[in-house]
């Protein structure tokens, strides 16, 4: 038996410096306190103009590479997880592959929201365990670099009108390097899924290539209908619910008690509804990192880089629980034997 | 309790289907609204008509005919879907994924649903995808769909009549499942890209890179970020190197030659990309599937469409070699080699 996909590199990137509530807070006419009171977030980081989540990924990659000990050529596979690609198309794993090196290795993006570190994770897995023709230790893919990321900050309403949902997303990236291998953290167990009736309470509608005759029109644009809208009230219950139910899934596939995790990230873009998401799953809290109260959410890429943080500072063999949920609606978690 | 996740030897297909929209635009109908000709776009890419939408409709409208046609042709219920993957350039919103969306309308029970954007390729590596997902004993049975809403994106204008003649709507779909003869299915993928030369074909806003990443400006002026843009002659010769050249390296990979090919089904963005293509290969048209004439390029459609086509019309048997390619924007460039 071959060994099972394990993570053989792991790094992230946040751009630039903090983007602080007092930043924001003109733009939106609301005060820097009442925005950290409201959204449970004090900073965000924004990447510069001309910068897309390929860029942010990029830094991230060549230290995720170096700790793998491989070069960008002896990659089979490049796969990207975002929301917010550079451009419309062609999407963000073409511009990282150019960037990196790669040469003519495949470049796979994916839409998968919150859920896009653990949707790409699955998948680096999946296609790194594919035997190659020969059978037992050749491998079709070899090693598969999972990028994660977003530049949400371009596609934010600046105005009174975003009040409400601009102060709680940030910028970010982060690089997984999947291989089989015998040593490097251990994918215990992933599960996500989605409820697409509810994609319409929390989304960006624009360009929508549904609406005839044209995707988008500057009456579109005037209505702020290309900014995200979400109905968050709404959505808490059913946020904590499906976190505390994907949490207790990969525990239970794992045969974890929650008592043994070493950490729990929990990503939703409302840090205080991950926190009771958190806490009805059973797990510690002092244990318990949200990604959102350090740099708010940046959608795919949350999980990955909070994941980067705890790892550098936990040993070998500390068992780590990720969970996330988001637009989609989509959620999920993962267990990571470091 | 940890589950032994099942390896499967082999993935295949199990039911394919397709859906346009029932409006055609003939040549004829373009050259109303922009200045070209029906002898033009027939002699530089070999359509004469393509399907578009004519009121609000999404890729994942369309999508879900061809997922249920696929599902019947199966004989699978919707239940039985472990995961489903939606390929498209074109989506339904910006976001979540326009997957979510047709896993709403198919009523999936709460599986992984999630778009793959590889353009003309999208399809090849949806399939790559969810054979990796079977084999692993990630899911049993995957949906893979591609679906195209082209026209809503299209200038279909004389200022952008380069792109805006060539695209049509459609969707196709495929569910992949285990095979129960190893011997038959898909014998591999390859996935190609060379990002090098995304902007030789592409579509910049919006665009996150870009602030704001998509304005007003952006639908306007003499060369509009809104709207596709290409360089078609570079496109066409990166087009007829790629092709033959993933098309051998899966035959190769397989220990098969082009001697033991049956069918070539070929995405279908030009006739005269496939016709060179086809030369190069020293392939009998016989042996290679085109219906661009009808339908244009629907980028991720386009091969389960040709698919589609070529089971109903008797142009597959069981056993016989089958190997579907594409070569798109990215660049992006895959090829799946299957036993029938």
């Amino acid at each position: 038996m071959p060994p099972d996909a394990r993570i053989v590199g792991l790094a992230s990137y946040l751009p630039g410096g903090t983007v602080g509530n007092d930043a924001l807070a003109p733009a939106l006419e609301e005060s820097p306190d009442s925005i950290a009171r409201r959204t449970g977030i004090e900073r965000r980081y924004f990447a510069p103009e001309g910068e897309g989540p390929s860029d942010l990924a990029l830094r991230a990659a060549h230290h995720a590479l170096e700790q793998a000990g491989i070069g960008p050529t002896d990659l089979g596979l490049v796969i990207f997880a975002t929301a917010t690609p550079d451009v419309t198309f062609p999407g963000a794993a073409c511009f990282l592959q150019d960037k990196l090196g790669a040469g003519t290795v495949g470049a796979l993006d994916v839409r998968a929201q919150s859920a896009g570190f653990l949707c790409g994770l699955d998948l680096a897995a999946a296609f790194s365990e594919l035997p190659g023709p020969r059978g037992g230790e050749d491998a079709r893919y070899g090693h598969v670099l999972v990028a994660a990321g977003e530049v949400l900050s371009s596609g934010l309403d600046e105005s009174p009108r975003g009040a409400d949902l601009t102060p709680r997303f940030g910028d970010g990236a982060a690089v997984a390097i999947v291989g089989r291998a015998a040593r490097g953290p251990r994918i215990a167990a992933v599960r996500w899924r989605t409820d697409g009736r509810l994609a319409e309470r929390f989304w960006c509608e624009y360009p929508a290539s549904r609406q005839f005759p044209l995707r988008i029109n500057p009456q579109n644009l005037s209505a702020g209908r290309h900014f995200p809208r979400a109905d968050l009230a709404g959505l808490a219950p059913i946020v904590r619910e499906r976190l505390a139910e994907a949490a207790a899934e990969v525990l239970s596939l794992s045969g974890w008690p929650a008592d043994s995790l070493a950490a729990a990230i929990v990503d939703y873009v409302e840090p205080s509804v991950a926190r009771a998401a958190a806490e009805s799953a059973g797990l510690p809290k002092p244990k318990t990192t949200v990604p959102t109260e350090e740099f708010a959410h940046v959608m795919a890429g949350g999980l990955a880089i909070s994941l980067t943080e705890v790892a550098g500072k936990l040993g070998t063999g500390a068992r780590v629980l990720l969970a996330a949920a988001g637009p989609g609606f989509s959620w999920g978690a993962a267990a990571i034997e470091l | 309790v940890k589950e032994d996740p099942v390896q499967v030897q082999r993935a295949r297909i199990l039911g394919v289907g397709g859906a346009v929209p029932e409006r055609v635009v003939t040549n004829d109908d373009l050259a109303k609204r922009m200045d070209t000709s029906d002898d033009w776009i027939q002699q530089r890419t070999g359509i004469k008509q393509r399907h578009h939408i004519s009121a609000d409709c999404g890729a994942t409208d369309l999508g879900k005919l061809a997922a249920e046609e696929a599902l019947r042709r199966a004989g699978l219920g919707i239940d039985a879907i472990d995961a489903l993957i939606f390929a498209t350039l074109s989506p339904d919103i910006d976001w979540p994924a326009s997957a979510c969306l047709l896993a709403a309308k198919l009523g999936t029970r709460s599986i992984p649903a999630f778009d793959v954007r590889n353009q003309c390729s999208g399809f090849i590596y949806g399939l790559g995808t969810a054979e990796a997902l079977v084999r692993t004993g990630r899911a049993r049975h995957v949906l893979v769909v591609g679906g195209e809403i082209h026209s809503t994106g299209l200038d279909l204008t004389t200022r952008g009549r380069e792109v805006g003649v060539i695209f049509g709507d459609g969707a196709g779909a495929a569910v992949i499942g285990p095979s129960p003869d190893p011997s038959r299915g898909i014998l591999s993928t390859h996935l190609h890209a060379e990002g090098k030369f995304a902007e030789k074909l592409w579509l910049e806003a919006a665009a996150s890179r870009k602030r704001p990443r998509i304005a007003p400006q952006d639908l306007d002026g003499d060369d509009p970020s809104g709207f596709p843009r290409m360089n078609g002659k570079f496109v066409f010769r990166h087009a007829v190197t790629r092709f033959p050249e993933v098309i051998r390296e899966a035959l190769e990979w397989n220990g098969l030659t082009l001697g033991d090919l049956d069918l070539l089904i070929p995405h279908q963005a030009n006739l005269r990309i496939n016709q060179m293509v086809a030369a190069g290969l020293e392939l009998d048209e016989a042996k290679v599937v085109n219906n661009i004439e009808r339908y244009g390029n629907t980028t991720a459609a386009s091969i389960p469409l040709a698919l589609r086509e070529a089971i109903d019309s008797g142009r597959i048997h069981d056993g016989q070699v089958v190997c579907l390619a594409a070569f798109g924007a990215g660049f992006t460039w895959a090829a799946a080699l299957l036993r029938w």
